[in-house]
């Protein structure tokens, strides 16, 4: 495979033995990535980026007797020492409530869940994105910081109607 | 199953194309009928695009009875059918062409009328807007049983002829004692092994979960078990569409290049990795799903980012592959050899551009499989813009040139214009890369995915802030129409053409030869005298590596699989649409 216009064959300087050698450095190049980018993302998730990762918690509803708990009212709601829960219900084509006001800074425990098929939400441009599966209750503690008005729809394909099927977020600047 | 080829070769006339080699006339169909799959698929494309750019072109098409019934269509055929078919034609002709054994036909036959009945049934079902899932169909949402039962013969189909490629490199062992694998084989083996482990989850869901409730038998389903099931395999089925790329890119392109393959051990290792790892990662669909344990979230994030390993080879080696034909054509520098390499050629070029698509498409892919990132993209238009440049460039742009010579080799009949050919290459390319800008963008604002965007109500201020991306998706889906159209005037030019080249003109198969072989060569050795590396005769016990991976896979699944049966919980199924 010699090259008349090339003073040295390219198989003497890119021999197999060295292309193999820099291939091996770049294999421990990409295992080193590989693991700070799992380092980094693990503190990250340990820095709370991500919302009510640790401590949240699943339990299952029977959607059909959600009237017999707390989602049958939803919204947010105060217990007596102060603490907010908000709960929110999806079913086609709305969310129940469809406009949710919670305080700017302080911490509100979230619950939610589907009643028909499967719905999505993401809160608050960004740390905040569920699956919400019919009768899989989502429950996790979440502070939403910057006050203003998020707009979302739901994000997983439930029906002709799930382009209509809005949610707005409204957290409010501390009094 | 096999039977060894004759070899005293006597002219035939130039019409008996299929002579020689029968099993060209059943890739032929693979292929063709996958072509034609895509070619509906890709029709509805511009809708879904102009749709992201606020432009409602449904009303004006009857035919389809929503965006959602398009979106189906463009889904299912696009990602699942037409891949399935092709690849299904080449990983069944590649490895029977480099062991020099003829596929048993019937076999052969049989899959391919299996996955076209398959096609049939399902695509009556979306065409009467009997099943507008999605490509996801996920449950509690319920089609009609002829789109799960369809569906179910597609992936028969396609393992019919896994399994028939799997016996034939078995038998071809047996009778090759000693021998090592030839490389097109032993990634087409591995690939298929992959995807018989990797389908159980799909094949599971839909036969035992989706046909019985379709067709009323179970009064109800478990959409997180169905969901579970539908990801075990969801995942694993894009390592399926971008293997065989990859098998493109290694052991085809550098002999189309004028070159060698760089590293044989090392390209080997990769397919090995990827046969261990694609499929228990699928939970990183499911970073947002309540009701699976962070931990198991968490364990396989970290198996996700090991498939990186291989990909990161996989481009270093064939950068390298690439880098020693530019120099071999006399191509030199730091930078300078790469106008050395063939650019007219579309066989080349389009895979050379897949292969850059890739580059900001598995970026992409790290930043979806890590959770903390994941839950700021997780089902927003980022995701398609995503898989439009894996899939829909990295894969469909390398099948294309595959067509380029394949087509030609099987049936004799010259590309017809390989101008237009290079065309459509570049248009796809740049389509896709302004669609994916696009996207990805619409998707960090916060736009879903999937949604007919064009009529929603409630993202106002989010729309006011995508007037530049959303401009970008409409012109995208303009191009790639453009793109589409000369593609397939290429294809049906050359399939329809009336010439036919004699035998001895025929498109030879790339098949590269490794450096390590050609250097056993020129040293004075014969390739088969060569020393074999010790990690070569390890990895070529594939069964060995099926049998970890299955390990792997029961390990990360079975637990969560296990609690999810015992605890079920059904609902009803509801037709929305």
């Amino acid at each position: 495979m010699t090259v008349p216009n090339q003073p040295v064959p390219a198989h003497q300087t890119l021999d197999h033995h060295t292309i193999e050698r820099y291939e091996l450095g770049w294999l421990l190049v990409s295992v080193v990535l590989v693991i700070m980018l799992f380092a980094g993302v693990l503190l990250s998730m340990v820095g709370e980026t991500v919302p009510g990762l640790f401590g949240g918690k699943n339990t299952y509803i029977d959607p059909a007797k959600l009237d017999q708990s707390a989602f049958a009212a939803p919204g947010l709601k105060t217990a007596p020492d102060g603490s907010l829960d908000a709960y929110i219900v999806a079913r086609a084509f709305q969310f129940q409530p469809n406009v949710l006001r919670v305080p700017a800074g302080r911490p509100v425990t979230m619950h939610m869940v589907a009643t028909d098929v499967v719905h999505g939400l993401m809160l608050g441009q960004g740390n905040v994105n569920v699956e919400l599966i019919p009768g899989q209750v989502s429950t996790f503690r979440a502070t939403f910081n910057h006050p203003g008005t998020y707009t979302s729809q739901c994000h997983e394909y439930c029906g002709t109607g799930h382009q209509t099927m809005s949610f707005k977020l409204i957290v409010e600047a501390a009094k | 199953m096999t039977t060894v080829l004759p070899t005293a070769a006597r002219p035939l006339p130039t019409e008996q194309v299929y002579a020689t080699h029968p099993e060209k006339k059943v890739t032929l169909y693979f292929l063709v009928t996958g072509l034609v799959m895509l070619l509906v698929g890709l029709a509805i494309g511009p809708l879904q695009a102009l749709n992201y750019a606020g432009i409602d072109v449904y009303r004006y098409i009857p035919v389809l009875k929503s965006y959602y019934q398009g979106l189906s269509l463009h889904g299912v055929l696009n990602a699942l059918v037409f891949t399935t078919y092709f690849i299904s034609g080449l990983l069944l002709y590649l490895p029977c062409r480099e062991l020099k054994v003829r596929p048993n036909l019937v076999v052969a036959w049989t899959g391919y009328w299996t996955m076209t009945v398959g096609v049939l049934m399902a695509a009556y079902a979306v065409l009467s807007n009997g099943s507008t899932l999605l490509y996801t169909f996920y449950p509690p949402l319920q089609g009609s049983p002829l789109f799960y039962i369809g569906a179910a013969l597609l992936v028969v189909g396609s393992l019919i002829i896994g399994v028939q490629v799997i016996v034939i490199w078995s038998l071809w062992k047996r009778q090759h004692p000693g021998q090592v694998t030839p490389i097109v084989t032993f990634m087409s083996v591995a690939t298929w092994m992959m995807w018989a482990i990797a389908s159980l989850g799909l094949v599971v869901e839909v036969v035992f979960l989706l046909i019985p409730w379709s067709l009323g038998w179970t009064k109800g389903i478990d959409p997180l078990l169905a969901r579970t099931l539908f990801w075990y395999t969801g995942h694993a089925i894009v390592y399926f569409w971008v293997l065989p790329a990859y098998i493109s890119w290694y052991a085809l392109l550098p002999r189309v290049a004028g070159g060698k393959i760089a590293s044989e051990t090392l390209a080997r290792l990769s397919f090995v990795l990827f046969l261990l790892l694609s499929t228990p990662v699928g939970i990183h669909h499911q970073f947002a799903d309540p009701g699976i344990p962070v931990l198991l979230k968490i364990i396989q994030m970290l198996l996700t980012f090991l498939v990186v390993i291989p990909s990161l080879l996989t481009a270093f080696s064939v950068g390298a592959s690439l880098e020693l034909a530019a120099r071999a054509r006399g191509g030199g520098g730091w930078l300078g050899w790469i106008r050395h390499l063939p650019w007219k050629n579309p066989v080349f070029t389009a895979q050379v551009l897949a292969m850059v698509s890739f580059i900001p498409g598995g970026a992409g892919g790290v930043a979806n499989a890590s959770y903390a990132l994941n839950t700021a993209v997780h089902n927003t238009a980022w995701i398609p813009g995503h898989f439009h440049i894996t899939v829909g460039t990295a894969t469909t742009l390398t099948f294309f040139a595959v067509s380029f010579w394949l087509l030609p080799h099987l049936t004799r009949k010259p590309l017809a214009s390989p101008k237009t050919a290079l065309w459509a290459s570049w248009l796809w390319f740049w389509g896709m890369i302004v669609f994916a800008v696009g996207m990805h963008w619409e998707g960090l604002i916060g736009i879903p995915r999937r949604t007919y965007l064009a009529t929603s109500t409630g993202l106002g201020d989010m729309i006011a802030r995508a007037h530049i991306p959303m401009a970008l998706t409409g012109i995208s889906g303009l191009v790639l129409m453009i793109a589409s159209i000369l593609y397939f005037t290429v294809i049906f030019r050359t399939l329809l053409g009336r010439r036919r080249v004699p035998q001895s003109e025929e498109v030879p198969i790339p098949f590269s030869e490794s450096l390590e072989r050609s250097e056993a060569h020129t040293a004075g050795g014969s390739p088969a005298g060569m020393r074999i590396a010790g990690a070569v005769l390890v990895m070529d016990r594939l069964w060995i590596f099926f049998a970890l991976a299955l390990v792997l896979v029961a390990l990360m699944y079975l637990p969560l699989l296990i609690n999810l049966v015992l605890n079920t919980h059904l609902v009803p199924g509801i037709r929305l649409w």
